[in-house]
């Protein structure tokens, strides 16, 4: 590896000493570079030391010295790639001089990267954050845990929680002390295990006229509850029934029938009887869900519980249209039927052993038939245990003191205690609760060097999965083959297919997209009375949907923006306005050319998360389109000015275009919304739960028309649609920078940009497939090399 | 609906049974430690700050009276039966608050007084808190030197302030310049916190053993990572061994505290009320019960943060607080923030009434506590900075202690209030950040 360095510097000052020798001559031939005069001619107006436009000077900044001021020129490349400079009505070149001189900066500056080689350093220690905690304890002992109580949240930088988490505080630590204490305990069995209660809550907000996805046909409403159940023993699960204000069970006016499932096989059947004979309508309720309880042994292991009511007939609902589908609130939209509100899982009582789990099978690799056995098979378990845990091999001296927390907890407890013990020592293990990455002894200050094959397992499988290695990718790291290029992309491949790899859903694309903050989006009732959590639900899943498919399919990311399909269920269906979807299971449909829902920009999570709990906002989807779509952030207000003020619901679309367009005059503010309004401005059609509307809410017309920066004017979401899909680059560049921040877990800078324009470079051969992204940023310098501490 | 096995923990949290369920049980907790508490010879003094987001509208808020109080303004009619308990501060500012991520830093800034580091990496720096000094002296008696709570379960994507990492706008409290400490949410987890998994003393004792011998072996492992390490990064190290050791210590008190106290048989609240002023108030009887089993003395709470958009329906105020709070001096938004600041002083008022209502020593809890509220912010139409919604709660025993309206003529630094409230607990500093003297006036009590 250190001779990898070496001859990337000696072809580095090959580079430098040609680009020297090639610029010294063209200075001298004729006093200034064409390049140099393009710019003082188009830019220099604005961005001189007098005007500063857009904080921005290039006055005294020569073209001959790219390299020198690689900072700012990455920045100019950045716009003019988009076409976003000069702006519109300014004077620009020709387009076969605008692309020579953009490919003019854009040589310069790569070649600079080739010739100092610059891999940022990313930090030398990095926690696991919640949601790699949570996959980690997965793979390493079957064991899927509550992870949101058992760490506190993580704070985002750059878009993603996995960036910048360096710090432990007395606090956290006290946490992880608790949570491997948890843990272990739950993963070996311990009979020390106390009895607990988990209450399950469902949204207040979830109507459960229906039947709802993932329960049995001929049910409707309820929930189904994944539990890991720690020992063998008796549980008790209880259910209770949703209250109105009176405390009397909502849409309970006649007989209703319960069921409870365990694994989908019927434990029993409650009937539910109103009683509203007692003192009026207050309270009368009281008792009529008491019965709804069950103790039974359960084994130990992950079950799934079920409590649903039976359908009745559908003729016998009231059926209403939109908007009133939905059903659970008292006063403007009441239940018809009752609805489950929690179910609660207890226990264990009696407990009978630790019986067979899947995190029992995985930890004991052997079972020690003598008391002489039990140290040996101690160390085989606790050395595979570690090995996993840390991402690398192991050698006695990892697994020393290990074993003699092992020996400690059998002194007391017996050989399982002693595993238990030792399992809790691995997962407080600094080893375990931070990536590690450490300059080699032999690197000089500040110098970039290539990391090892095991360094680059955890990499892949923190990028692919949020997790630890699997045994596949350490045994290849391990014996060196990962660095095999052929190899590592072999294994690129395995990992996408992997289930595993749904994090770049769920993980990745939900904190890209926003989609996390569906949760908290609570549209107004009385503005939206059809929003309910099913909907909510119903938004998120489309929207993973369509990210699962760019990735399982492997197909451009492009069909990000144009699918010419999407994923439906009857309840979005609906609110889409789309005929002929029956049920509560997604499926795929195929959308014509001019359909509004094709891609991200039409789906309703994305337009409900940038809108507010009343009415739409131009400005945060306009925000939201330049950050994530076209990655090109707006510059922050200057202080103390406030946000553009946007008028209330219920004024005219056409005066509100108005309002905006009058506050782009303020010079200040002028710098940011000329940038964002149009484009959110575009989307307006959509209202704030993304519904279609062709006139707002007081009858006006609805004024779509709209434009982005370097992409023109338009009309409209297809509009809008059509001038991203223009200049494909543009959105793949933002999409290749939001993926390898994420990778690599550190912010981007401007030593960064080549890389970036080399992946998406790349990926234009093949069609911007996924795999070719995720292949381009694993093979790219930043991602395969680190810069010492300097 | 389909509940993953935890997958979707954030989703099951949200909502729960939690205040219907948990509120009678922790009531009647409180005679178990009653006795403990009165027992205490010497009764310490606590305090408290709440934070609440995004400033006032001035108006409704600030009293008519100067001086002597004979009835408050309408933002903050809820605390009327405790007037005599009660200090309004107005004309404070924190003038290092105003930045290009002014959300950001009007939370970073309301106990360090300090401007952040503008960065969106890990690189981030602001400075210690007056809370987190406060711990350094009255903390280090208890088993938990300090609470961070707040009411926000779900950390928003891309809403943090321009150029300014989420840990500005999320963390109230730092312990060191570099060192946030997060805030928690869910009022299972503080209650497991102050009060463990139960068990006989017997069982929580070796279970602390077991931590702390954990502890000295983690403590060994990153010593000797130290040595393969360059300078930056041993001084990241040197943060982790310091994290440790104060662990370590607090389990050394816990363990001392187990032996001699029995925790009486305690039902943990199961989840997060799926109503926020349920959850706000179980937050604070949670606090009342760690000040008055002594468990810790210093507390913070972000009732709720810094550019938030929830929503109010329950007051009549259905849009989202942020956008209202940009008022844009129209009457109907600067009517319905002063409903939000009422709602939140009302819930402040809560938590004094608990503080009263609960015996301590020789008097009541809220004899021995300090608690201040209020914003980083005075007007959030501008995002100014200045004329700070301040208020301290404070029992006086037998003197009359508040019911009054200290009005500066010249705005002035919060840093000196700040002052005089560590001065409250014991603890003396010339100076902190901006402070241009102690303001001794506002802890004065009442001479009639």
């Amino acid at each position: 590896m250190r001779k990898f360095t070496k001859t990337m510097s000696a072809i580095g000052l090959a580079m430098a000493w040609l680009m020297m020798g090639a610029s010294s001559v063209t200075a001298q031939g004729s006093g200034a570079l064409p390049e140099q005069r393009l710019v003082t001619r188009y830019c220099l107006t604005c961005h001189n030391d007098q005007a500063l436009r857009g904080g921005l000077s290039l006055e005294g900044i020569q073209l001959d010295d790219i390299a020198g001021h690689a900072e700012v020129w990455e920045r100019v490349v950045r716009k003019l790639r988009a076409g976003a400079m000069p702006p519109d009505g300014a004077p620009r070149p020709d387009e076969t001089t605008y692309n020579g001189l953009v490919t003019y900066l854009e040589s310069a500056l790569d070649n600079r990267a080739v010739a100092t080689a610059d891999p940022g350093r990313t930090e030398t220690f990095r926690r696991l954050n919640r949601t790699e905690y949570r996959n980690a304890i997965r793979d390493l002992l079957e064991l899927d845990v509550d992870v949101a109580a058992l760490l506190p949240r993580d704070d985002a930088a750059y878009g993603f929680d996995n960036v910048g988490v360096v710090e432990l505080s007395p606090t956290l630590m006290e946490r992880y002390l608790t949570a491997a204490q948890k843990i272990s305990r739950l993963a070996v069995g311990s009979l020390g295990v106390v009895p607990g209660s988990r209450v399950v809550t469902l949204r207040p907000d979830l109507t459960q006229e229906g039947h709802l996805a993932e329960l049995p046909f001929g049910t409707r409403g309820g929930a189904t509850v994944e539990h890991t159940f720690p020992l063998d023993g008796e549980y008790e699960i209880e259910v209770r029934l949703a209250r109105n204000r009176n405390e009397n069970v909502e849409g309970l006016r006649e007989p209703h029938v319960l069921e409870m499932t365990l694994d989908s096989e019927r434990l029993n059947l409650f009937t539910v009887v109103p009683n509203r004979n007692r003192f009026g309508s207050y309270y009368a309720d009281e008792d009529v869900d008491r019965h709804l309880n069950l103790r039974i042994p359960i084994a130990a292991g992950p079950h799934t519980v079920g409590a649903a009511f039976l359908q009745k007939n559908a003729a016998l609902i009231e059926s209403e249209r939109q908007p009133y589908q939905a059903q659970f609130n008292q006063d403007r939209h009441p239940r018809q039927q009752p609805a489950v509100q929690s179910v609660s899982i207890s226990g264990p009582f009696q407990p009978t052993g630790a019986g067979d789990t899947p995190s029992r099978a995985r930890i004991f690799g052997c079972h020690p038939t003598s008391v002489a056995d039990e140290s040996d098979c101690a160390a085989s378990i606790i050395s595979t245990l570690a090995r996993r845990a840390y991402r690398r091999p192991v050698s006695y001296g990892d697994i020393e003191m290990p074993l003699s927390f092992f020996e400690r907890g059998q002194a007391n407890g017996g050989f399982e205690a002693g595993i238990e013990l030792a399992l809790r020592a691995l997962l407080t293990s600094p080893e375990f609760l931070f990536r590690i990455e450490r300059d080699p002894e032999d690197v000089a200050p500040g110098e970039a060097y290539q990391l090892n094959d095991v360094e680059l397992a955890s990499r892949l499988s923190f990028f692919l999965w949020s997790s630890i290695p699997d045994d596949e990718l350490l045994d290849l790291a391990e014996t060196g083959r990962l660095s095999v290029p052929a190899v590592r992309k072999a294994q690129v491949l395995r990992m996408l297919a992997d289930p595993r790899a749904s994090t770049l859903t769920t993980n990745f694309a939900s904190q890209w997209l926003y989609l996390r903050n569906l949760d908290t989006m609570a549209p107004n009732l009385r503005l939206f009375p059809d929003f309910d959590d099913n909907l909510r639900q119903a938004f998120r899943q489309e929207t993973e949907m369509l990210f699962d498919s760019i990735v399982d399919e492997d197909r451009s990311v492009i069909d990000l923006i144009d699918a010419d399909y999407t994923y439906l269920n009857e309840r979005l269906a609906k609110h889409y306005g789309v005929a002929g979807i029956y049920g509560s299971q997604f499926r795929r449909i195929d959308l014509p050319t001019e359909s509004v829902r094709r891609g991200l920009l039409g789906h309703g999570s994305i337009l409900t998360v940038t809108s507010y709990a009343t009415r739409t906002s131009p400005v945060l989807r306009g925000k939201w389109i330049l950050d994530n779509i076209l990655g090109m952030p707006p510059p922050p207000p200057p202080p103390n000015v406030p946000p553009l003020e946007e008028p209330e619901p219920g004024v005219a679309a056409s005066s509100m275009r108005a309002r905006m367009e009058a506050h782009r005059v303020n010079p200040a503010c002028a710098a940011c919304h000329r940038l964002m309004d149009p484009a959110g401005l575009s989307m307006e059609n959509f209202d704030a739960i993304g519904r279609w509307r062709d006139r707002t809410n007081n009858w006006s017309s609805i004024d779509a028309s709209g434009s982005i920066p370097g992409g023109g004017t338009f009309d409209g979401i297809n509009g809008l649609r059509t001038a991203v899909l223009a200049r494909p680059h543009v959105f793949v560049g933002a999409v290749t920078e939001k993926l390898m921040t994420y990778a690599l877990g550190r912010g981007l800078d401007y030593n960064d940009g080549p890389a970036v324009r080399r992946i998406v470079h790349d990926a234009a051969g093949d069609d911007y497939q996924f795999s070719s992204l995720v292949l381009g940023i694993v093979e790219s310098t930043p991602f395969q090399m680190r810069r010492s501490q300097s | 609906m389909m509940i993953t096995k935890m997958a979707l923990p954030r989703r099951t949290f949200l909502k729960g049974l939690g205040a219907t369920v948990a509120l009678p049980i922790l009531d009647s907790m409180v005679p178990a430690f009653t006795a403990q508490a009165a027992s205490v010879a010497n009764t310490p003094r606590r305090l408290g700050y709440v934070f609440i987001p995004m400033g006032m509208n001035p108006t409704p808020w600030t009293p008519a009276q100067v001086g002597p109080l004979t009835e408050l303004s309408p933002s903050l009619a809820a605390l009327t039966p405790h007037l005599d308990d009660v200090t309004v501060v107005t004309n404070m500012e924190l003038e290092q608050a105003h930045t290009t991520g002014n959300h950001a830093s009007s939370n970073a800034a309301f106990l360090s007084c300090l401007k952040g580091k503008r960065t969106e990496g890990s690189d981030y720096e602001l400075g210690t808190t007056v809370d987190q000094i406060a711990a350094q002296h009255i903390g280090s008696d208890t088993p938990i030197p300090s609470l961070e709570l707040g009411t926000d379960l779900i950390v928003q994507v891309g809403a943090c302030d321009n150029g300014y990492a989420c840990v500005y706008q999320n963390n109230l409290s730092w312990s060191s310049p570099t060192t946030p400490l997060p805030t928690e949410a869910d009022p299972r987890v503080v209650f497991e916190r102050l009060f463990g998994d139960g068990g006989t003393p017997e069982q929580r004792r070796t279970e602390m053993e077991k931590n702390a011998s954990i502890l000295d072996w983690v403590l060994d492992d990153m010593t000797k990572l130290q040595h393969k390490l360059g300078s930056s990064d041993r001084r990241r190290v040197d943060q982790y061994v310091t994290t440790v050791r104060e662990v370590e210590r607090r389990i050394q008190l816990a363990e001392q505290q187990a032996a001699s106290s029995i925790l009486p048989d305690l039902t943990r609240p199961t989840s997060v009320p799926a109503n926020w002023e349920d959850h706000v108030k179980l937050m604070f009887d949670l606090q009342v019960l760690a000040l008055q089993a002594d468990l810790t003395r210093v507390i913070t709470f972000q009732m709720a943060r810094e550019a938030s958009t929830r929503t109010y329906p329950q007051i009549g105020v259905p849009e989202p607080h942020h956008p209202v709070s940009h008022h844009v001096n129209d009457p109907e938004k600067l009517a319905k923030l002063a409903k939000i600041n009422a709602y939140h002083v009302s819930l402040f008022a809560y938590m004094v009434d608990q503080l009263k209502k609960t015996a301590d020593g020789d008097g009541s809890l809220l004899d021995h506590s300090t608690f201040m509220l209020g914003s980083g912010m005075g007007n959030p139409d501008v995002h100014d900075h200045r004329n700070l919604p301040i208020i301290v709660a404070r029992g006086g025993g037998e003197k009359r202690w508040g019911g009054r309206h200290v009005k500066y003529d010249k705005l002035t630094p919060l840093a000196n209030l700040h002052l005089a409230l560590l001065d409250d607990v014991g603890v003396h500093l010339d100076k902190f950040v901006d402070s241009t003297r102690h303001a001794t006036e506002v802890m004065e009590p009442v001479s009639l």
